[in-house]
């Protein structure tokens, strides 16, 4: 059922993986932190990410692509590898869950006002399953082709707001002190280590030992793509107006215009950003279910791909109904569980592997 | 021939990647055909409006009276032909090309709402081009208009927004000749005008949000009013060449804060267009022979102009050193004189100097009196000089520096071309 | 033409008893063997059976057995007839039907196809395809010489794909017609023809045709696969090869492109494809195919590059359009109003006023009324046609804006909507759009844009995961795979393709030679001096 997918389209992967909810959540939590130096503390996630980036890709290069779990079993011992399943299947789907969410509440605060969430749940999720069950090479190949559609809308997007620039909006830099800047780039960081899933599409790469350079490379144009939608948000609005705005970068498609005929087309940026939030819901879903079958060692996850479906749901409409509790977490406890499993366990994966292969080669020396 | 052994071999899976139980794949597949067509069953339509329900507002207006919020609504008559420039969607051309809807309310929300009980249609503000605000209500504060405006979903942040001496309603009451759709006729005018004079800017909402909550805290927004008394506001009565009241652009009123503090004359306007770099075309009408007479006999179009700033702190005070720079066309000239003579041109040119200086000092007497940073300093400031400006931020004392800056305006025009004639006309007249 | 009979379903239901009859051997009396066969066919009225009997002996009987109509009489006549009867040693009595039989079948029958046959089933199967049968009292083996020469039509202009310039003849319904056409365009011994007889009550031929080398092997083992696995009693048009071969059971999508076009065929063979042709139908099919295949048309390659381009570049625009156009329509007027620019939403707003239905159902019916039209169109008498065209056009478009059941602005998108349906070239995947649209107008109506998007979404995921013959559907862009991107959104000039733009191949990759860019006397003049001053014998070469 799933084919192997290529580095350049797992590098585009990890683009939609990060991009599509970064675009939205982001900007206004760094920008009440950093305000114009924004920018910089997008570059300062982007070097944390990188090295995110460079742990896992080096856990999937030792496992040499093979499914995570069932590799730290075999290294440690099935209970522990069970057990950390369980706690990253929980991890994935609260995760899952709050995209979903994202998801529904932009589409509620900027489309569709008054259709009730419980429909929107329902259709994204059985589309998004339909994705899954096609295959996560059928998602990279949908998702080659919008990335490839970014190259129609960054240029119309820029095109119709470059009369509204004003570069000196951007000044003064560095005016933040580096803590405020930290500060401001723990939250995209975050977004940054979303890298991780590769941890979990590692037995569909059909090169594992490239897949840093899938990160690295998915990385650097997610750094790009956010530069670009926070500079051109700043130098349109300031950095005053952009702390009040919900989706600066929307607000700003919304001045987007060409002459006097087509005005207000943040729609259109809009319909393309559904699609992109498509496929990361999808790849996060698909990791989750990757997951669950690592964890249970079950051979086929198709029967399973409604049941988790539905998990994430009820937990979308139930557990993340308040968007101050989402809020709350994105700024605050999502670094927390982020940096403790998108980091710490493939960095203990890495350690572990090393001292067994010291231990291993010390035995060796012994006889 | 051949004859082809007809073995029973069901279709099924290749060792190619088609590989896949065909019969899931048609159960998936059909499943998500039918997705769409069961949707539409189960559900309703829940954001779903037809053209023909909507009110199509094309500007709005906003009073402050009795402690209440009054607002104007100005809605398209569709079927007027409203469409720009006399559409030709027919319709009977007696029926007005809008109408307005005045409610009252303790919120403007609640006031919006209200008009659903007069009015047939749902108002839809996307297509808004203007907002007109009344005196008495800048006077009481904007802060409220402009986070509704931020928040609605439907509500346009690129509305022009426009000042009203006393009652703002009226204002979109009055019908526009040759523009059946007043609020976009009003935009045109704008619009056409920053091109065009540069007395006043155009102010977009989200730009007055970004002047107010910037550092210096303070807007312009241009007035309109009518030229005469009465409102135009019946179909037959626009049936004439000469109105006699049209609808014009008038004073400049200065915000700050949220509220409204004082006026502008268009020649201060004028003024403060060119110290805030805002100048795209303008017309300077200069004594051609400053020396001889005062009154000004020629005129110059400013094709390019930019105005740069730069603050200086001199011990106690700062000193805004303005830089403009400018050149055009002179387009008439009343004087006589020989324009291929080199000096005669500089003559001129330091004459309009002089007069963009005269407008730049006075400007920023007004503006200094009104203590309202309308100029942009305090952006320039913080640019420039991060810690003094931590400073007067932490001791709120941005009025008082205001109150003592001094301005340095150095301004350097150039007449590069000199029209279609090397001589005035009066100067071939006495030979 | 034989009718789908209810007989005929139940046999296919029932494949294994009734598709192998235990053949039946050639009975040596000629008269059992005769009774047989006129058992099998019943009293045809076509079925002409003519004795030949030497009178003075016995042992020498022989029969013909012929089929009016799907033989050419003349050639009966001259050839078969005609000398069996004036030959004098056929007429002696010491002839025996074992001597007759090699006299006959080596000697006495001008024609080059002979065959011989031991069974009934297989002298009947010869004797339906136009074949006169030599029945020898005595033998348990027949003759059948080749005499077939039905009526058939000659070639025409293709209906169905016309050019303005390329060739301008069309397959027809005949077979060898279909393969010659391919043959004179093809000549090459690297041209394949393999033939199949598929339906038991057809017995229709199937001519599976490619180059060998450049088509993949692959994918040929696959298609021949799929091909011995069809069970059918008829097989009436390539759609049935089609329905029962293609992937992805319920797509609708078209995986295998049909063409009436034997150039479109060659073109499609040289890169690889592999071309199916079917007696009885004009329509060939060429698999696989990818999404991009069915938007090339032949004369993109007849005409010069730059127009080409722009037409492909057209065709897709018209493909979004035709999907797209009603929905957005739907989408924008009654959800995303603030999109449009003012004066055109006043003056749809003013349209609008007085309609009495919501732009959905306005729009559904003026789609069904199109379709409706449109399959008039095709279903009328040709005298009346263009009655269908003044009543489609005048009466309910004018009529019903100016009656005010619908809005002028959906008259045109729906015709619009119509029109770019016509210019996609291959008529397979403009159907596929045509019951899309209507879904995707349906989630319009109910989500807007979101809704479009959302369809839009599983439209290309399931595109991404449907393959032609183990070809990637929507390849070579998803999976993207630049150096074959010169074909598919426009085409490079000739010269500068010179790899085969098709992503299954065989071995043989390359159709042309490097440097086929046209050059002045200049360039090569220059080209020499540079060659000449590097290596002489090289430069002397190419000049």
């Amino acid at each position: 059922m799933n084919g192997k997918i290529d580095t350049a389209q797992a590098a585009m992967l990890v683009i939609n993986t990060i991009l599509p909810t970064a675009t939205v959540v982001l900007p206004v939590i760094i920008s009440n932190y950093a305000e114009q130096d924004a920018p910089l503390s997008i570059l300062l996630s982007t070097v944390a990410g990188l090295i995110v980036a460079a742990i896992v890709g080096t856990a999937i290069r030792v496992s040499n692509g093979a499914p995570f779990l069932t590799w730290v079993g075999e290294r440690s011992s099935p209970i522990v590898a069970t057990v950390l399943g369980l706690f990253m299947l929980q991890f994935y789907l609260d995760t899952t869950a709050t995209i979903l969410r994202e998801f529904v509440n932009f589409i509620k605060d900027n489309v569709l006002l008054n259709t009730p969430v419980t429909v929107l749940v329902i259709l994204i999720l059985l589309i998004t399953i339909y994705m899954v069950r096609q295959g996560i090479e059928s998602i990279a190949r949908v998702n080659s082709i919008v990335i490839l559609l970014y190259g129609f809308f960054a240029p119309l997007f820029l095109f119709g707001i470059i009369h509204e620039m004003n570069v000196h909006h951007l000044l003064p830099m560095f005016d933040h002190s580096l803590a405020s800047l930290t500060l401001a780039s723990i939250t995209p960081t975050t977004w940054m280590s979303e890298v991780a899933v590769l941890l979990f599409l590692a037995p569909y790469l059909k090169d594992p030992q490239k897949a840093r350079i899938a990160g690295w490379v998915g990385l650097l144009f997610v750094a790009v793509l956010m530069l670009f939608s926070l500079v051109t948000a700043l130098m349109v609005f300031g950095p005053e107006f952009i702390k009040l705005s919900a989706y600066p970068g929307f607000s700003a498609a919304g001045v987007v215009h060409f002459g006097r005929f087509f005005e207000k087309l943040d729609i259109l940026f809009i319909s393309y950003w559904v699609l992109s939030i498509y496929l990361k819901f999808s790849i996060f879903l698909f990791v989750t279910i990757e997951c669950f079958k690592q964890t249970f060692r079950v051979s086929s996850s198709r029967p399973f791909i409604g049941a988790l479906g539905l998990v994430i749901a009820l937990e979308c409409l139930f557990n993340w109904q308040n968007i101050d509790k989402l809020n709350l977490y994105n700024k605050e406890g999502r670094f927390l569980t982020f940096f403790l499993f998108n980091v710490l366990v493939p960095l203990a994966a890495i350690m572990l592997h090393r001292i067994q292969r010291a231990r291993a080669k010390r035995r060796e020396c012994e006889t | 021939m051949k004859q082809r052994k007809q073995a029973i071999q069901p279709e099924s899976n290749l060792p190619l990647p088609a590989g896949r139980p065909p019969l899931t794949a048609r159960k998936t597949s059909c499943l998500l055909l039918c997705l769409p067509l069961l949707s539409t069953l189960i559900t309703g339509c829940w954001d779903n409006r037809e053209l023909n329900e909507l009110g199509i507002t094309s500007g709005s207006a906003y009073d402050w009276e009795d402690n209440q919020w009054k607002a104007t609504y100005q809605v398209i008559n569709p079927s007027s032909g409203a469409s720009g420039m006399g559409g030709s969607a027919g319709g009977s051309t007696t029926s007005p090309p809008f109408i307005t809807f005045t409610v009252k309310g303790k919120t403007i929300m609640e006031a919006i709402d209200k008009t659903n009980l007069t009015s047939t249609r749902e108002m839809f503000f996307s297509h808004s081009r203007i907002t007109v605000l009344g005196e008495a209500m800048a006077r009481h504060g904007i802060n409220q208009i402009i986070d509704m405006f931020l928040r609605k979903q439907d509500a346009r942040e690129t509305v022009f927004v426009f000042l009203a001496k006393g009652e703002a309603g009226a204002i979109l009451d009055q019908l526009m000749q040759m523009t059946k759709n007043q609020g976009a006729g009003i935009q045109l005018m704008i619009e056409q005008e920053s091109r065009l004079v540069s007395y006043y800017p155009g102010v977009r909402l989200y730009e007055l949000a970004m002047a107010l909550s910037s550092e210096s805290g303070s807007a312009v927004l241009p007035e309109i009013r009518l030229t005469g008394h009465k409102i135009m506001d019946e179909t037959t009565e626009v049936a004439v060449t000469d109105l006699p009241s049209r609808l014009a652009l008038g004073k400049l009123g200065v915000l700050k804060g949220e509220k409204l503090i004082g006026w502008l004359t268009q020649k201060q306007a004028f003024g403060l267009s060119f110290i805030t770099d805002k100048i795209n075309k303008a017309t300077i009408a200069f004594p051609s022979h400053p020396k001889t007479g005062e009154t000004p006999d020629a005129s110059f179009i400013l094709q390019n102009s930019s105005t740069s700033v730069r603050p200086i702190w001199d011990k106690d005070h700062y000193v805004m050193d303005i830089h403009i720079k400018g050149s055009g066309v002179l387009t008439e000239l009343g004087s006589d004189m020989d324009l291929n003579d080199r000096a005669s041109i500089s003559g001129m040119e330091a004459s309009i100097e002089q007069h963009v200086l005269e407008l730049v000092n006075n400007s920023w007497t007004e503006v200094r009196k009104l203590g309202a940073d309308v100029t942009g300093f305090a952006v320039r400031i913080h640019r420039s000089d991060r810690k003094r400006w931590k400073q007067i931020e932490q001791t709120k004392s941005w009025d008082n520096v205001f109150r003592d800056i001094e301005i340095r305006p150095h301004v350097s025009i150039k007449i590069e071309r000199t029209g279609l004639s090397n001589k005035s006309f009066k100067s071939v007249q006495q030979k | 033409m034989p009718v789908h009979s209810k007989q005929g379903r139940k046999h296919t239901k029932d494949p294994v008893e009734t598709v192998i009859p235990a053949p039946c051997p050639l009975s040596p009396s000629l008269d059992e063997t005769l009774q047989e066969i006129s058992l099998r066919i019943g009293t045809s009225s076509d079925v002409i059976i003519r004795r030949f009997t030497n009178e003075s002996l016995s042992s020498l009987s022989l029969a013909f057995i012929y089929i009016d109509g799907l033989v050419n009489a003349d050639t009966v006549n001259q050839t078969v007839i005609q000398p069996l009867m004036e030959h004098v040693t056929l007429k002696s009595d010491a002839i025996t039907a074992d001597k007759a039989y090699a006299l006959i079948k080596d000697q006495m029958l001008p024609i080059g196809g002979v065959q011989e046959g031991k069974t009934v089933e297989h002298m009947l199967s010869l004797l339906f395809e136009g074949y006169t049968l030599i029945l020898f009292n005595g033998l348990t083996m027949a003759l059948a010489a080749d005499t077939s020469g039905y009526e058939k039509r000659s070639v025409n202009e293709p209906t169905s794909q016309g050019v303005i310039r390329g060739p301008k003849e069309g397959f027809t319904e005949s077979l060898r017609v279909g393969t010659s056409m391919l043959r004179r365009r093809l000549k090459t011994s690297d041209l394949r023809i393999e033939e199949y007889k598929i339906g038991q009550r057809t017995g229709t031929g199937v001519a599976l045709v490619y180059l060998q080398g450049i088509a993949s092997e692959a994918v040929l083992a696959e298609i021949r696969r799929r091909l011995d696995g069809i069970i059918t009693d008829s097989i009436l048009e390539s759609n049935y090869i089609e329905e029962f071969i293609q992937d992805g059971g319920l797509t609708p999508f078209p995986t295998i492109q049909n063409t009436e076009r034997p150039d479109a065929v060659a073109g499609g063979l040289l890169e690889g494809q592999v071309g199916i042709i079917i007696d009885g139908t004009p329509f060939a099919l060429l698999a696989p195919s990818t999404f991009f295949n069915f938007f090339q048309s032949s004369e993109d390659y007849y005409q010069r590059y730059d127009i080409s381009s722009f037409l492909r570049l057209i065709r897709y625009g018209a493909f979004f359009v035709s999907m797209l156009l009603p929905a957005l329509y739907i989408a924008v007027t009654t959800f995303h109003q603030e999109m449009l620019p003012t004066t055109l939403l006043i003056s749809l707003a003013a349209q609008r006023e007085g309609v009495p239905l919501p732009a959905l159902a306005e729009a559904l019916l003026m789609e069904l009324t199109f379709d409706v039209l449109r399959e008039a169109g095709v279903r009328m008498p040709r005298t009346i046609g263009p009655a269908i065209s003044i009543v489609g056009a005048l009466v309910l478009g004018q009529a019903a804006v100016s009656a005010g059941l619908v809005s002028a602005a959906m008259v045109i998108v729906v015709s619009f909507t119509a029109i770019s349906n016509f210019v996609i070239p291959s008529l397979a995947i403009a159907n596929s759009i045509r019951l899309i649209r209507f879904l995707l107008m349906l989630i319009a109506a109910t989500l807007g844009l979101f809704g479009i998007m959302s369809f839009l979404m599983v439209l290309l995921i399931h595109l991404a995961g449907l393959y032609s013959f183990g070809v990637p559907y929507l390849s070579p862009v998803a999976p993207m795979i630049p150096r074959y991107l010169k074909d598919i959104f426009i085409r490079v000039p000739l010269w500068n393709m010179p790899m085969r733009p098709k992503t299954s191949l065989g071995k043989e990759t390359r159709r042309q030679g490097p440097d086929q860019k046209p050059q002045s006397i200049e360039d090569q003049k220059k080209k020499a001096q540079l060659s000449g001053q590097q290596k002489k014998p090289q430069g002397e070469d190419q000049a």
